[in-house]
């Protein structure tokens, strides 16, 4: 509870809210991810590690762009209390929005390089008509713009409510803050029309995104080993994504809560609940994992079984190893270490375990894309080469984000529950 | 809670919870003992100043959990040493499907140990709700503490719940009012 201040106090509180180096730590990580690719490209002398570090960075990013609008969208539908503070922080990650993209457009244009069956292949079946380079452009583009237009359209909404507090209009005053208050001439009826309209986007926004990731899930990897597949492949993609992007939002609001006043807001009760969320997504994305191993075990087709035996059975091959590493970062280490109160409430020990998953998720990843694309005998230069594009590509992200939040409040004042929750003068918010 | 004590003391009723909290920790500062506390809705910092020890039922939860993961493994290992028969040409004792089996009874065993222990460390069901300080206000717009207290210590609890912001104060065991 913090009384009762009004919003105009708290844009004053926290206008300073933004860790402090954070273009610079931005900076340095683009230069890592050049430097990634070009020692993908060029110093292991297979240019597939080079297509499967910025494939994996790519596929990474563009799903965790979206998460933050699909927590902003869950939090729209449920009504849920607990997380509101964090909801302007986690809309943020749309940031990494045209990083992704700009990956994605790389990955088309030099699909022919890598793509296994662009060239004749004996195999494909019926798949003949859906791995074909017009149709998989096409299908890729359009899945992602669908979720992105949708997302951001969500979270503009929702940023453009705040500014039909009078405080926030006279307070931000940039070029994206005057584009987003642009025709609010009665901000309460303005404010109510924009709460209707987020109702009713926020289910379209979660099942496109389901949708759509499933389908980029197919296309960007599962295609790469066109003899198999895996109807749940998509889900566990998507479910993938969801995990690490929520770590990276838990990662970046403990940094952001150490900041003046921000702990008033993002307190350690609410670290806590993000934890046990992200404890939640630990679950759900290890759930996803063992139904599509247990199902393809049972069968014990061969047409499904080289899949798993090349990168977690094969011990001649250099991917064993590594896939169990994977499994400890993505589910053992995390699900054990979240459990635990200390864990859920230090903002240091939930910074590591936080990395450990996005660790976990991104190594997974790796597992599903490099050995497809990869001739190398070594696995060293591909994995750093694709952890240094990964955290690149981030860095791309977190850049811009910095831009784009310095002109925006970083709490969502316009967000009725968020008023009540935190004592603020209501009748000053609207 | 002593029986004796448990129809005595005294009630505040507050309007804000700001002024509920700064009660409680005076109270608790000046050495009385908070009987019971009420709130229309969950509210943690209430909870960590009435409550701070850590709840008994979390162990209860493990070692219901890990029962469950033992009894499910357990119970897979000896259905199929006596029932040795391969299907599908997979060893007949395997890690892998026992892990559904091993899960679900984890779950199972550990929400049923949860369930019961809430019911036994919150003496559910209790017989004598809603009891003396009770108020239908306390389920609605108003936030109650009752501090425990002997005859002679009464009155200097009654003026801490005033001093504190109480907007009615109640002597339990008396039903006196005393207005704020």
């Amino acid at each position: 509870m913090t009384g009762s201040r009004t919003v105009a106090q708290i844009l004053r509180e926290t206008g300073d809210w933004m860790p402090k180096g954070l273009p610079k730590i931005a900076v340095g990580l683009v230069m890592a991810g050049v430097v990634g690719l070009l020692l993908g490209f060029f110093a292991a002398g297979d240019p597939g590690a080079g297509w499967s570090a910025l494939l994996v960075g790519t596929a990474l990013v563009i799903g965790i762009a979206m998460v933050g609008p699909l927590l902003s969208a869950i939090f729209q539908m449920t009504g849920s209390k607990w997380g509101r503070a964090y909801r302007r922080l986690a809309e943020a990650t749309a940031a990494l929005m045209p990083v992704g993209l700009l990956g994605v457009i790389v990955l088309m244009a030099g699909g022919n390089a890598y793509l296994p069956w662009v060239h004749e292949h004996p195999h494909l079946g019926g798949k003949a008509i859906w791995l074909t380079r017009g149709f998989w452009d096409a299908r890729l583009l359009l899945s992602l713009l669908a979720a992105y237009v949708l997302g951001l359209a969500f979270v503009r909404l929702s940023v453009r409510r705040d500014f039909c507090n009078k405080a926030v209009a006279e307070t931000f005053d940039g070029p994206l803050a005057r584009l987003l208050k642009k025709g609010i001439d009665k901000p309460e009826e303005e404010a109510a029309r924009l709460e209707r309209k987020m109702t009713l986007l926020a289910p379209v926004v979660a099942i496109v995104y389901g949708v759509a990731f499933s389908l980029i899930g197919f296309d960007l990897i599962m295609a790469l080993e066109p003899d198999w597949f895996s109807t749940l492949f998509g889900a566990w993609y998507f479910i993938g994504n969801l995990f690490a992007g929520l770590a990276l939002i838990a990662i970046l609001a403990v940094a952001v809560a150490k900041r003046p006043h921000m702990d008033r807001f993002m307190t350690r009760a609410r670290q806590s609940d993000l934890a046990t969320l992200l404890l939640a997504f630990c679950l759900i994305n290890a759930d996803f994992f063992w139904n599509q191993y247990l199902t393809i075990w049972y069968a014990n087709l061969p047409e499904e079984t080289f899949y798993v035996i090349e990168r977690s059975v094969d011990e001649a091959g250099p991917w064993r190893s590594l896939s169990f590493v994977s499994l400890a970062t993505f589910f053992l280490i995390p699900f054990l270490a979240l459990l635990l109160r200390k864990v859920k409430r230090s903002g240091g020990l939930l910074t590591g375990i936080a990395s450990v998953a996005v660790l976990g998720v991104f190594l997974a990843r790796f597992i599903e894309v490099a050995p497809a694309l990869t001739e190398s005998e070594g696995i060293a230069v591909p994995v750093v080469s694709a952890a240094l594009v990964f955290v690149g590509l981030l860095g791309g992200g977190l850049l811009l984000l910095s831009k784009v939040m310095s002109g925006l409040p970083i709490l969502p004042v316009g967000d009725d529950i968020f008023v009540r929750e935190m004592g603020l003068d209501e009748k000053e918010a609207a | 809670m002593s029986r004796a004590a448990e129809n005595h003391g005294v009630l505040g009723s507050f309007v804000h919870l700001d002024r509920l909290i700064d009660a409680i920790r005076t109270a608790q500062d000046r050495g009385f003992e908070v009987q019971d506390v009420f709130t229309p809705m969950p509210v943690e910092e209430v909870l960590e100043l009435v409550s701070p020890k850590k709840s008994p039922v979390r162990f209860v939860t493990f070692f219901g959990g890990f029962a469950g993961v033992v009894g499910g493994f357990a119970l897979c290992l000896l259905t199929v040493t006596i029932w040795n028969i391969i299907v599908g040409g997979k060893p007949v004792t395997n890690f892998v499907p026992f892990v559904v089996v091993g899960f679900e009874l984890l779950v199972l065993l550990g929400a049923l140990a949860t369930f019961l222990a809430v019911l036994v460390f919150a003496r559910l069901p209790y017989r004598k709700f809603p009891g003396p300080a009770y108020r239908p206000e306390f389920s609605n717009d108003r936030f109650g503490l009752w501090l425990a207290c002997k005859t002679d210590g009464c009155d200097e609890a009654r003026e801490l719940l005033i001093e504190a912001g109480a907007e009615t104060v109640h002597r339990l065991g008396e039903q006196k009012e005393v207005a704020a």
